[in-house]
């Protein structure tokens, strides 16, 4: 081997030392980036060559810039972004659902309680004017408490929509990027380099857009990956990005994908992440409150409206409901005067007539709901529901955001940068460069020699 | 496992987190002194708080009615009591002029008293208690009694209302109310029940009832006419009458003692519910400040835990 042979193993070992710094560099830049893999220089030896019948090596090389990458790990960070999206975009319009229905002195089953409290009252004073006023007075509170739950009920299924409305958007950028992505990785990686920052990239837009509505991925060759709904409607097939719209349809917001000439709606079931979360609460959870709602409240109407009807007010009329639809559904207390209150069960409508009264109050012990509950019981058991739901969903977000924490763990593990190993690795390319480079000067020293022979 | 820099702070951040979240749950009981302050809280104690809250209010409502009813009764007691009071006086009238000492004079002079305890209980029987007649059914508004100017003592026919000395305006319907869900109690008397006999107000006195006004009327005219069967049968039946007032007088008693009992029973069972509400709602305070003394302990771990690593680096060796 000449001499000059031997510079060039030297060089070649220089070269490959500072692109190990520059990798490992790269990746202690790259310490806190959310998804980067950790890269890792390949060195191997230049093919020897024969000279002379002995095979002499002939440096080093870089063969590859490698990219860790654990799979498994992966594919279960995405499918547990979509169970902890759906679970947390539960959680806001659950705490404001326990909001409304409170577990405080100012519930629907208070305003119940205070409804019959006046009839209770008003059976030991019949003819009195404050308890008559009373009784209109709370019956009006009670209807408000009715309308205004229910009020908030629409309004946080309308604001469910907006919020989603507004991802929309950012969804479709996402989709867009990744099939970017599909493109670029596949024509860099064709001119045999590893395209590692782009596929870094697209495995958190993955992560993300799963996050927000829960998707499956599957290689499709090439390096490419296909990106599906639940039910497996495409977002990105190939290079091909598809459009997620978002359309009104009756009161709510609904969803499509449109891909080239075709329009594919999307029910709830298609969805995970987010979206699948506060379609759930919009379109399960809350239609089964507004149900129970308004089954208490029509049950509560015709009864009190039934014994109403049954007694005599102070002017000896009968037949009038208490409660009466003031139009549109929206009830309101039917009286026009506090005289007019069917205390009395003799048609005379005698002052002291106190029967039914009683009888009215007897309702708020009797159970009116399949056979047993009684209105407050009743009222009791929403807000139950609503404490169920929202506790559940608290120890499956927590169980998930564990879990969740847990993978990304394991993957920083796998794939992550580790700032002792990266700087140990630094120290270890750094000295063999060093020995590189004092190999070429010793080189260099050893040429002078035999040059200066000469002199 | 390699735990990276990345590993190390998000450990200790979903834990710095996981404790600041106990906290804030712990801080928001001491401060509210409530273990359930949404319904998330404990889902299953919300039935019962609710049902126990409830169930406070209404005994305490019930307690007040009935402690209203008490007070309604004690003055209806009274009222019982003057008219016992003037069927004593006229019974000792009645005897005064039956005894052979009496003579025509006397008698007059008895016969007037008497007339003037007719006015007395007339009075009586149009009593009211806070602007309501006490004695007219359900029509508090109507003075039950008025007398009839149809009425003379000659006629006078017990099956026959309009040949009564007074016509009653009220009607047959007593005040009850609840002593507790479904458990009615009678707190007052109708006029024709106590004063005309007739309990069951179908304008005829009942066989077992006496009019207590016709009693007096009768009485009055046998002094005055010296009707010595008249004035027999008149002390007799103003025995009955007596007898009548007090029977009705002890039945109120008696139902003025079960009010009495049935509101002491509400007052503990108001008493009985809130400490079971208590025992579903309210946080045990000694409980909540030492669990926030253990928090706050490992809070300090994780923040002295947390300044350590980030004091702790490679590149200090290097």
């Amino acid at each position: 081997m000449s001499l000059i042979g031997a510079l060039g193993s030297g060089l070649s070992g220089i070269l490959a030392h500072q692109k190990a710094v520059e990798t490992t560099g790269n990746n202690i830049a790259n310490v806190n980036t959310p998804g980067y893999s950790r890269q890792t220089v390949k060195l191997s030896p230049n093919s020897a060559v024969e000279i002379r019948g002995r095979l002499i090596g002939q440096g080093v090389k870089v063969q590859e810039i490698s990219r860790e990458y654990e799979g498994f790990i992966s594919s279960r960070l995405v499918s547990q972004s979509d169970v902890m999206g759906r679970e947390g975009a539960k959680s806001a319009p659950l705490a404001q659902l326990e909001r409304v229905f409170g577990a405080g002195e100012n519930s629907l089953a208070s305003d119940i309680e205070s409804f019959f409290g006046a009839w209770h009252d008003l059976s030991l004073n019949p003819g009195g004017n404050a308890e008559r006023d009373r009784v209109l007075y709370e019956g009006n509170n009670l209807l408000d408490s009715f309308e205004q739950t229910g009020g908030e009920l629409v309004r946080i299924r309308q604001d469910i929509d907006i919020d989603l409305d507004a991802k929309v958007d950012e969804i479709n950028l996402k989709i867009q990027e990744i099939a970017d992505l599909n493109e670029s990785v596949t024509s860099k990686e064709s001119l045999g380099s590893m395209a590692s920052s782009d596929r870094d990239r697209r495995d958190i837009l993955i992560q993300e857009l799963s996050e927000m509505i829960g998707v499956r991925t599957y290689p499709s060759g090439d390096g490419k990956i296909n990106v599906q709904l639940h039910g497996g409607i495409p977002l990105v097939q190939e290079n091909d990005a598809m459009v997620f719209e978002s359309y009104r349809s009756g009161d709510s917001l609904s969803f499509r994908v449109k891909m080239g000439g075709s329009v594919v709606p999307l029910n709830r079931t298609n969805f995970g992440g987010e979206f699948g979360g506060s379609l759930d609460v919009r379109d399960e959870f809350i239609p089964e409150l507004q149900q129970d709602l308004s089954r208490l409240k029509n049950e509560l109407i015709t009864q009190v409206n039934d014994r109403h009807e049954a007694g005599y007010g102070l002017d000896g009329q009968t037949g009038r409901p208490f409660f009466s639809d003031a139009g549109g559904g929206v009830f309101a207390v039917g009286l026009s005067s506090a005289r007019e209150i069917a205390a009395a069960e003799g048609p005379e409508g005698a002052p002291g007539d106190n029967l039914n009264a009683m009888n009215m109050y007897g309702l708020f012990n009797a159970g009116v709901f399949d056979g047993n509950e009684t209105f407050t019981e009743f009222a009791a058991k929403i807000v139950s529901k609503v404490g169920i739901e929202s506790k559940q969903n608290a120890m499956a977000l927590g169980g998930a955001k564990d879990t969740f924490t847990q993978l990304e763990n394991m993957r920083e593990a796998a794939v992550g940068v580790s700032i002792e190993e990266e700087m140990i690795n630094l120290t270890m390319y750094q000295m063999g460069f060093d020995a590189c480079a004092t190999f070429v000067r010793t080189v260099d020293e050893m040429m002078t020699t035999v040059l200066d022979l000469k002199r | 496992m390699r735990a990276t820099l990345g590993t190390n702070y998000r450990m200790l951040l979903s834990n710095l987190d996981r404790i600041s979240g106990n906290m804030y749950q712990t801080r928001e009981q001491s401060v509210t002194g409530k273990r359930v302050n949404r319904p998330s809280d404990d889902p299953v104690a919300i039935r019962p708080i609710l049902h126990y809250r409830s169930q406070i209010e209404m005994s305490e409502r019930y307690r007040t009615h009935l402690e209203f009813a008490g007070g309604d009764l004690e003055l209806l007691d009274s009222n019982l009591d003057q008219l016992e009071n003037i069927m004593v006086r006229a019974k000792e009238l009645g005897i005064s002029a039956i005894s052979g000492a009496a003579n025509d004079q006397d008698r007059q002079t008895f016969a007037d008293q008497i007339g003037s305890l007719f006015e007395e209980m007339m009075h009586t029987a149009n009593a009211q208690i806070n602007a309501k007649y006490v004695f007219s059914g359900f029509r508090e508004n109507t003075a039950p009694f008025s007398e009839n100017p149809a009425y003379s003592s000659d006629n006078y026919d017990a099956s026959d209302s309009t040949t009564w000395p007074v016509i009653y305006n009220g009607d047959g319907n007593a005040k009850t109310i609840e002593a507790g869900p479904e458990k009615p109690i009678r707190i007052g008397l109708t006029g024709c029940e106590l004063f005309l006999g007739d309990a069951d107000n179908d304008q005829a006195v009942d066989a077992d009832g006496i009019d207590l006004f016709a009693v007096l009327k009768n009485f009055e005219y046998a002094i005055r006419g010296n009707n010595q069967a008249g004035m027999n049968n008149g002390l007799a039946q103003l025995e009955t009458g007596a007898e009548q007032v007090r029977r009705l007088r002890s039945l109120m008693g008696n139902n003025a003692q079960r009010i009495e009992m049935a509101a002491e029973q509400f007052d503990e069972a108001s008493v009985e519910f809130k400490e079971i509400l208590s025992s579903y709602e309210d946080a045990n305070i000694l409980e909540v400040f030492s669990r926030l003394d253990q928090q706050e302990i490992a809070l300090e771990a994780a923040l002295n835990v947390t300044a350590k690593v980030s004091r702790l680096s490679i590149l200090d060796f290097m």
